[in-house]
Parts: C-alpha cells; structure tokens; sequence
C-alpha cells in the first residue's frame, strides 16, 4: 500500500490533522518552558493528570475527563500558589508531583485499583486519534496561537524579564498565570491524546533547536513551530515508511533537527547560512523536503489479517480456539502495555481484520477501533481468567464465532491431557501453605496450593506484609509482570516463585506453555 | 507644591527580617535624590517600595499624589514611574536593542494594541540620548555591561515616566562609563524634569549631582545634606 493510499485511512488523517496543529502552536509553549525554567511542571502534570484518573475511577466518573479537568484546575492553582510561597513554580511542581502520587496510590489501594488499569488512563497515540480528541488538540493549539499572536508584547516582556515587565506596567502576574495555565492545560492534553512520549517531541525538542538559531523571540516561535510541524510530517512519514514506532519516529526526527540548529550556531559563518535559511530560500528547501513526501512508496507491512489479538493471551486462546494466523498488537515482551507506541502496521492491522479479540481492560484497543476506517470488525471480548475452565469457554466462544470447533475441540483435548501430566508432576506440593498475589489465583487453585492469605496488587502495606509473615508460609506466589511479594517471601524466609499470565515470558507460546512454565516455577523451588 | 515622593515612617517585614525600620524620604517634582547607604542596608527594597512591589508593615507610602495603600491599579501608576535595576538583563534570550528599549513604551501602548511610529520614535530618541542608537539592531548579549547598561537606562527615558527609580546603575562599570552614565543621568533628569531617585553604595559618585542626600543605616533614613 503506497503513502497517498494511506491517507484514505482516519487514522491517518487525525494523525496528520493533529500534527499540523499541535506541531504548530505546542512548540510555542516549550519556548515558555525553557525561557522560565518549567520543566518539572511537565512531570507534575502527568502526576497530577495521575490522580485525576484515580478520582474519576474511584468515584466511577470517565477517568480521562477528571485527568484533564484536575489538570487545568491545578495549573490554574500553580501560579497563584508558587507566588504566595515565594517557591517557584518548578519547587511547587516537585511538591505536588509528591503528593499527587501519593494520593493516587492511596485511592488505588482503597478501591482495589490495578496500577496497570491506572496508568492505561495516560495512554494516548498520535495513530489513534478520535474526533474528540482531535476537537482538543485542536482548541488548545488555537488558544495558544490567539495568546500569542493578541499578546505578543507582554509575552516578550515577561520572558525578557518578568521585573521589567512589571515595571512598565504590564499586568505581569496575570500574564505569567496565562501562562502556567495555558501549558499545564497542553501537557495534559498532549499527555492524554497523543501520549507521553510525543509531549517532549511536540513542546519541548522544536523550542530548544529554534532557541538555538534565532536572533528575536519571533524568530523563535516562528522556528519552533516550523520544527515541530517538520518533525511531525516527516516524522509520520518515516515511520509509515519504515513501519516503525510513530512517537518515537517523530522525536528522532526533531532531535536531529537540534544537531542541525546546533552546527548552524557552531558554524563560524553563521550569518551566511542563517542568509540560506530563512526566506524565500527556506522555502525552497522546503518545497525540496516535502516534495519526496507526496510521491508513493511501498508499505513494507500491510497484510490483511483475520484475526487481532490485543495481547499475547488473547493470541493463545484465539490459536486455541482455531485460528490459524493470529497477530499480536501488544508485544508479549511488554510488561506495560499502556506504554507500547504504535507503528502504523498495527492499524493497518485492524484495517484488515475480520476479528479482534480483547480483553477489555485496554483503552488502547478500544480507540483504535473508534479510528478505523473497518466498521465491519467484529469484536470479541473475552474474559481472560486464566483458569483451564475459563480458557476452554473462552476458545469455545471464540470457534462458534470463527467457525472452528472442530479445531477447538481437538486442542481441548491435548490441552487437557497436557494439565492431568503436568498435575501429576505437581501433586507432591498439594497442600503447601501460600501467599498469593491476587493475579495468581487461577494457577493456585488449579495447582491445589493452600491460599492463605491474598495479596493485591499495589503498594502492600506494613499490616498486610506483617499478617502474611505471621502465617509462617511454605511459598509466596507472585506474578511476573507485576511483582510485589518478594518482601514476604524474605521476611517469612520461605520459597518464592514468580508465575505467569501471559505468554512470552520464556519462549512460552500456546496457553498449555503457560502451565508448564508455572509448573516448571514451582518444582524448582521444592 | 506635593512631593513626587513621600515615604512617611516607612516599616518593612521580608521574611522574619525588618528591613526597613521607619525611613522617612520626600522628593519633589524635579528633585534629583540620593539615597547612600552600605550593602543590605535596604537600598533595593526602599525602591521597591516606591514602585508597590513590596507593601510596608507600617508607614505610609505616597507617590505621583496617590497614597500607594489606596490605589486601585498599580499597573497604571508603574507606566509614570521608570526603573533601572542594579543588574542589566543577563539571560541570553535573543533579542534586538530597539526591541529591548521599546518595552518601556509597552504600558503606555496598552493591551491588544501594536506599538505605532509615535512609539518607535519616542524609543529611538531615548538611544539617542544615551548613545546607543548605532546598536539598536544588534542584539543585547552581543554589548558591553556598560552598553547594556545603557539600554535600561534608554528603555527607563523611553517610557516618558515622571519618575525615574536608579537602583545602582553604574555598580558592574569601570569608572570611565560610570562617569559617563551619571552624566547622561544627570542630563536627562534636567531635560526631562523628572523627579529622579538614585540608590547607590559610594556617596562620592552622586554628590554631584544630588538636590538632597539621605543615609539608610540599620533601616532608618537620616537627611544628610540638602540644597534648600
């Protein structure tokens, strides 16, 4: 599939749109940032955007929109309060960051909130963009050009210097808290809609190479948004090109444009070259940039696939159920999902996908369908308990979709000869008394441990930890992706094993490698 | 004839520390005032003062008429009352001289609107004044700290205020541009008929050119020599 025929895709359109706008006006905002040393307000954002979710998932509101809205009412709060303490906006964000965090955690642990479950509220791509989204990128970009363009004096005072400016009479403070607002507001939204990643490629990488070669803050904006919007298309288009990570293309992109700013500050004729680049010339060698962008190449992955798997369980149990090729979106390898960056062949993927099979847990899963251009996909959510009856119902419900039971029917067979062998092998540890984390379960009861006592995931506390060393267990049982017992296991100096959930993990594949994996943990140790 | 300047009594907390402890200080329109004292002996804050960055504990405060604890829009009052701080502008941001000398003008040019050729010819007659105009397109990090110097005082002239606040303006220059600093001060003051008041820690530098000399010692004012 060629470029051009790409842009038929939504995806591919939002993305571009977003592009345009936010590599436009967000760079604007990294100029604000590094004029007033604001970087950790970028890491308190995300914090905060952090405790929002929690609020939202603990009091059952959209997790997404609390994130945002507790970010705009803290940046609102910033200005004033790092004023009255005389601390600095950056000293006040390294407070918050603490606080936020630590507030969320708690409301983690009181409603029984997987961490995983809540970071996945920050995940965002710029590949899988609703209309909605979009809608915010794009008011947040045109409030920032409106700021800029009405205010551009009293910007140039204040980043000049913030005294000077008060003492022209420049309502300073007001503007400064503009300010604050306008660039926690597009952390948030960044963070959120396009991911964490692209936050630094959009705001902060165009600002430092613009600072570098400009010789008046108009330059500078000028510059930034001229990078951010050169990173992002080419960007885009490299990784379209390449089939490799889009946020991470992007910001490779934008670092190099640095290197280039840097050797045209370094170069000793600096003004000649400075000549070549801007004007009439810039444009040119621009024109000369984009013109390879508009001509068609080969897509190197875009095959039409049946059947799409969120994870690599979901994989299993469909393989399980019949399917004869399954793709994965989210590599096996992967312990966080909310972190994976997509390549534009995973939407290629759901663009010819008869079938996605997902969990349900992955917001990930659930925007890249609200983007694809496919409306005939067919999605089948499972549960992924992965206890052997879960499993077989779930292949069973996935065959009478995909029309193959005979299929299933035949790996339920081997699949349940294989756990009688392995059960065998495990049966001398029936009985041992266990710790159990929460996610281990299945496994624990199918393998006859003695639970007694469960943990959940998250940070433990002092009570429980104490309760479980006070049992005087054989083994604690933690789970692999996200460990958390391991202090227990010193405390009650006893066994440990780490088992899994999901394939991968040890060149493990099919759903019956799973078991034999965790069997393989737990003989180990006895 | 009121006082340009009027510091009755003045008290002023920063933290835990009185920085001001009762200074009393009058300057009439056209008045040339110096204040002299030692490093921390509350040179800076005084001017602040003046300006209404920092409000007095105690002690009444009034300038250009209005009593400072009583006005309503400070941003209004600063467009008459020009500053020229200790240290020029350090940060490398890129900017070009005129534009820099032009921020003084941006109060009085007011909100959503652009500066008109009345304004860039008010900040092309204050680098005229103090010697800069040749450098007006070059960029502020590429002068000298007496050059940069300079272009505060040019952006203090190019906001045509009634009061001009010095706070130290020849500390980081040789003497040959401290003397030539004070003298376009001096020239200024008189051309413009502004009610000047100068901070400075060496009272050999503005005898001079002083109407009235005050002392600050351990947060008090005392009148130390007046023409009158």
């Amino acid at each position: 599939m060629s470029w051009t025929e790409t842009l038929s895709f939504p995806f591919m359109q939002h993305a571009i749109l977003a592009v345009l706008f936010a590599g436009i006006a967000f760079p604007m905002i990294g100029v604000f940032i590094i004029s007033l040393n604001l970087i950790p307000l970028r890491f308190a954002m995300m914090h905060i955007a952090l405790l929002g979710g929690a609020i939202g998932l603990f009091l059952k509101i959209d997790p997404i929109f609390s994130g945002m809205l507790l970010c705009a009412l803290s940046s609102l709060a910033l200005g004033p309060i790092s004023e009255k303490t005389k601390l600095g906006v950056g000293t006040i964000s390294g407070y918050f960051m603490a606080l936020t965090l630590a507030l969320a955690f708690i409301l983690f642990y009181k409603a029984d909130i997987h961490v995983l479950q809540a970071f996945n509220i920050l995940w965002g791509n710029i590949l899988s963009l609703t209309w909605l989204d979009l809608i915010f990128v794009m008011v947040v970009s045109l409030v920032i050009l409106s700021v800029i363009l009405l205010f551009f004096k009293e910007i140039q005072a204040i980043l000049y210097d913030r005294e000077i400016a008060l003492t022209v009479g420049i309502p300073e403070k007001l503007f400064y808290f503009l300010i604050i607002f306008m660039l926690g507001l597009t952390i948030a939204v960044s963070m959120r809609v396009i991911g964490a990643l692209l936050v630094d490629a959009f705001i902060l990488l165009p600002a430092m190479g613009a600072i570098l070669i400009s010789r008046s803050l108009k330059q500078i904006f000028f510059f930034s948004s001229l990078f951010g919007l050169i990173s992002g298309m080419i960007g885009l288009y490299l990784s379209f090109l390449l089939d490799i990570p889009t946020s991470s293309t992007i910001i490779i992109v934008a670092s190099l444009i640095i290197a280039v700013c840097f050797l045209i500050q370094r170069i000793s004729t600096m003004r000649k070259l400075k000549k070549v680049f801007t004007g009439r010339r810039m444009n040119v060698l621009m024109l000369m940039v984009g013109l390879p962008l508009l001509l068609n190449f080969p897509l190197s992955a875009s095959a039409q696939e049946a059947v799409i798997a969120s994870t690599s369980l979901a994989g299993a149990i469909a393989k399980a159920a019949g399917a004869k090729e399954v793709r994965i979106i989210v590599s096996s390898e992967m312990r966080h999902p909310p972190e994976y960056d997509l390549k534009p062949s995973d939407l290629m993927k759901f663009e010819g996908a008869k079938v996605v099979i997902y969990g349900g847990y992955e917001r990930m899963v659930s925007k890249l369908m609200e983007t694809s251009k496919n409306k005939n996909i067919l999605a089948i959510q499972i549960n992924t308990d992965t206890s052997p009856e879960n499993l077989i119902s779930q292949a069973r419900k996935i065959s009478e979709v995909l029309k193959t039971e005979k299929e299933e029917q035949i790996w339920e067979k081997k699949f349940l000869e294989k756990l009688k062998e392995l059960q065998k092998k495990i049966s001398p540890f029936s009985g041992k008394r266990a710790i159990i984390h929460r996610f281990t379960q299945p496994f624990t009861q199918w393998a006859g441990l003695q639970g007694v006592q469960i943990v959940s995931p998250g940070e433990l506390t002092p009570k429980v930890i104490a309760d479980a060393v006070a049992k005087n267990p054989d083994l604690v049982v933690d789970i692999y992706h996200v460990p958390v017992a391991q202090v227990i296991a010193q405390n009650a100096k006893c066994k440990y094993i780490q088992v899994i959930n999901f394939p991968g993990v040890g060149n493990t594949q099919s759903l019956e490698d799973i078991f034999e994996y965790n069997c393989a943990q737990l003989m180990k140790v006895f | 004839m009121h006082h340009s300047i009027e510091l009755c009594d003045v008290h002023v907390r920063l933290g835990n520390v009185e920085v001001l402890r009762g200074v009393n200080v009058e300057a009439k329109p056209w008045e040339f005032v110096s204040i002299i004292g030692a490093n921390g002996a509350g040179k800076t804050t005084l001017l602040k003062v003046v300006n209404g960055i920092f409000k007095p504990s105690l002690g009444q405060v009034s300038v250009l008429g209005q009593d400072l604890s009583l006005c309503n829009s400070l941003s209004a009052l600063r467009k008459d009352i020009a500053v020229v701080p200790q240290k020029p502008n350090t940060i490398q941001f890129p900017i070009r001289v005129e534009e820099a000398v032009m921020m003084g003008r941006y109060g009085k040019v007011g909100l959503l609107r652009n500066p008109k050729p009345s304004d860039w010819e008010r900040a092309y007659e204050a680098m005229e004044a103090v010697g800069i105009k040749q450098f007006s397109k070059k960029l502020v990090s590429e002068l000298s700290g007496g050059e940069q110097q300079k272009i505060a005082l040019a952006r203090a002239l190019a906001q045509e205020p009634q009061i001009l606040l010095l706070d130290e303006p020849t500390t980081y220059l040789d003497s040959a541009s401290r003397s030539e600093i004070m003298e376009i001060i001096h020239s200024v003051h008189h051309q413009r008929g502004l009610t000047t008041l100068l901070v400075s820690h060496d009272p050999h530098l503005v005898e001079q050119y002083s109407d009235k000399t005050y002392l600050l010692e351990d947060g008090k004012s005392h009148l130390t020599w007046s023409k009158e």
